[in-house]
């Protein structure tokens, strides 16, 4: 116990370090290089005024580094609560339809020209309907098997990306489209302020809610006629963790598309290190995600001189890593 | 404590009649084995007991209150659950899988404390598994899996024990070890106890009431040397069956036999 709690708090230490320093880094570099000491007189003193630092640290890039920290945190945990709620090693956002789902109701808000909330309430909408259809398709007396879950996930996933290529087929290819294609492969260049108010607050509250219901997911993870049996009032609290994880996901794909990957990858490396017990999991999770997402974008706005979307950069990394992990753990037990 | 039921039917929503008219009482200290053929109905008799799954017709009582009046946690605080023990997709470590037996004890959004692992500590001490806290339940034997469930239904601290075929699956030695801890929990610490099992013999030498599901759905409940005989299980399995007694110096064994079903034609 003791020995697991300090490893624990050394990973915790670690990972709050690398936020800071890779933050700081991050706000440093770019096409616009700034030094180290022009980044801290920035931020020490944000009333004076900076002239272009001010504008580049404060209004482009603290802004994507706090989305990219927030949407990374809350893919990854929302990856991890639906492993554990659909008790089910391959759910992630990605595989439940969800985020299909979601990029369809936002690629809707964005041809309709509608506001950024309502872009994100439609996403909302249409990421819960993407995942209430799975579970009704994949569902069968006695629950829900892995199998017939992730099949159903393929099934949705793919009616909504068929209705997404609807709407890019009726958009204007001038301007709607190409915003659009940029957008769904998955790209953080298009935040601003405005984006970080509108979305922060989903994203906080949907990682806050499974964080403290992060116990609680052991007991989801079991067969519900057990879970129900060691008293856990399992419909509420499953809801509960859908709803919070299908509101993380449908905020983070209304802010910056589909990004792929980071809920599946990110709370298996947490598994590696730490078990399987979900009080350490969603911590880790929300630790990891923000690191792997904020060094990824970094990486796509520096690596070259036109942005890499982002998706395509989590695929590269992701699937030879999640190769090297179903070798290593001999595939999973399902 | 006091569990009963009476009346308990139980139908599919497709028509099909799986339990008839079943009424049983339990106390203290005594334990229930239920018995049947594959197919019979003994999981499906357990979760209408527990309010699992809803009677279509009676109900189950614990202390005179109906089961589906209790609020859950209420229920679940004087009731452990032993599933049939099958790994869950995720791997747990065996303190963390007993722990969550203090579920019913704690609020949603709060984590076991202290208090919640000291019972951990006891349970796993009680069945005897203290030294495999911090293994993984994957890597520990089937044995030593169904301990860990047991432990798991005790950290609640139950009046009433329910077990589902808690030695299905294990080795004579481990049967041995399972009946003799729920003998043990019953005699000593006054719990009462009501399992599954294919074993008559279990039925004998634990029980002291049984009930026997027959084909059609009914069942006949009482003391378990009433109810455990050549004909009504014979009725039961539709297999020929002798009961003989073994007389060793301690004690008198008995002894359940299946012959082959040539014999009945003789």
């Amino acid at each position: 116990m003791n020995k697991l709690r300090t490893k624990g708090a050394v990973w915790a230490i670690g990972t709050a370090a690398a936020i800071l320093i890779l933050s700081v880094l991050a706000l440093m570099l770019g096409r616009y290089q700034l030094s180290f000491s022009q980044v801290m007189q920035t931020l020490l003193h944000p009333g004076a005024d900076h002239g272009m630092a001010g504008n580049v640290v404060f209004n482009i890039r603290l802004p994507r580094i706090l989305i990219s920290l927030l949407a990374g945190a809350g893919l990854a945990t929302a990856g991890a609560a639906f492993q554990a709620v659909f008790s089910n090693p391959l759910a992630a956002p990605d595989t439940l339809g969800v985020a299909t789902g979601a990029s369809f109701g936002a690629v809707l808000g964005i041809l309709f020209g509608l506001p950024s909330l309502a872009i994100q309430t439609s996403a909302l909408v249409f990421g819960l309907a993407a995942v209430g259809l799975v579970y009704l398709v994949g569902h069968s007396r006695g629950g829900a098997s892995p199998v017939m879950l992730i099949l159903s996930g393929i099934v949705i996933s793919s009616l909504f990306s068929a209705l997404v290529s609807l709407v890019k087929y009726s958009a204007d290819p001038q301007d709607v489209l190409p915003a659009i294609t940029f957008w769904l492969m998955g790209s953080l260049s298009s935040v601003t302020r405005e984006t970080l108010y509108t979305g922060a607050p989903f994203l906080l509250t949907g990682i806050l809610l499974i964080f403290l219901l992060r116990w609680k997911l052991n007991a989801l993870s079991l067969p519900q006629e057990e879970a129900q049996s060691l008293g856990v009032p399992v419909v509420r609290i499953r809801t509960a963790v859908i709803l919070a994880a299908a509101m993380i996901t449908a905020a983070a794909v209304s802010m910056c598309g589909l990004i792929g990957w980071v809920g599946l990858l990110v709370p298996h490396i947490a598994r590696m290190i730490f078990g399987s017990n979900n009080q350490r999991v969603v911590p880790a999770s929300i630790g990891f995600g923000a690191v792997f997402l904020l060094v990824i974008d970094t990486a796509a706005r520096c690596v070259s001189a036109a942005e890499i979307p982002v998706s395509i950069l989590t695929a590269i990394i992701g699937a030879p890593f999640f190769i090297l992990l179903l070798r290593r753990t001999g595939g999973f037990r399902l | 404590m006091k569990f009963e039921v009476k009346n308990g039917s139980f139908s599919y929503r497709h028509g099909q009649q799986v339990l008839r008219e079943i009424s049983l009482q339990l106390t203290d200290r005594e334990i229930l084995t239920v018995l049947g053929a594959n197919g019979a109905g003994k999981t499906t008799l357990m979760k209408c007991m527990l309010g699992l799954y809803r009677w279509s017709a009676g109900a189950a009582y614990l202390d005179g209150r109906e089961v589906h009046s209790l609020r859950p946690k209420e229920f679940w605080r004087q009731v452990g659950y032993v599933p049939q023990a099958k790994l869950p997709s995720f791997v747990y470590t065996v303190g963390e899988m007993v722990v969550l037996g203090r579920s019913a004890h704690l609020g949603e959004f709060s984590q076991p404390g202290p208090r919640d692992w000291a019972k951990v500590e006891q349970c796993l001490e009680l069945v005897g598994i203290s030294h495999l806290k911090d293994k993984l339940c994957s890597r520990i034997s089937g044995g030593e899996y169904q301990m860990a469930l047991i432990a798991r239904a005790l950290v609640t601290d139950p009046e009433l024990l329910v077990l589902d075929e808690p030695e299905s699956n294990l080795d004579f030695k481990n049967q041995r070890i399972v009946m003799d801890t729920i003998a043990w929990l019953c005699r000593e610490r006054g719990l009462a106890a009501i399992l599954n099992t294919h074993y008559p013999e279990h039925a004998v030498e634990l029980a002291d009431k049984a009930l026997l599901l027959m084909p059609d759905g009914s069942a006949l409940f009482g003391g378990a040397a009433q109810v455990i005989r050549e004909d009504t299980l014979q009725q039961a399995f539709g297999v020929p069956v002798r009961i003989q007694t073994i007389h060793l110096p301690e004690k008198d064994y008995t002894c359940v036999l299946t012959l082959p079903f040539s014999a009945q034609n003789q």
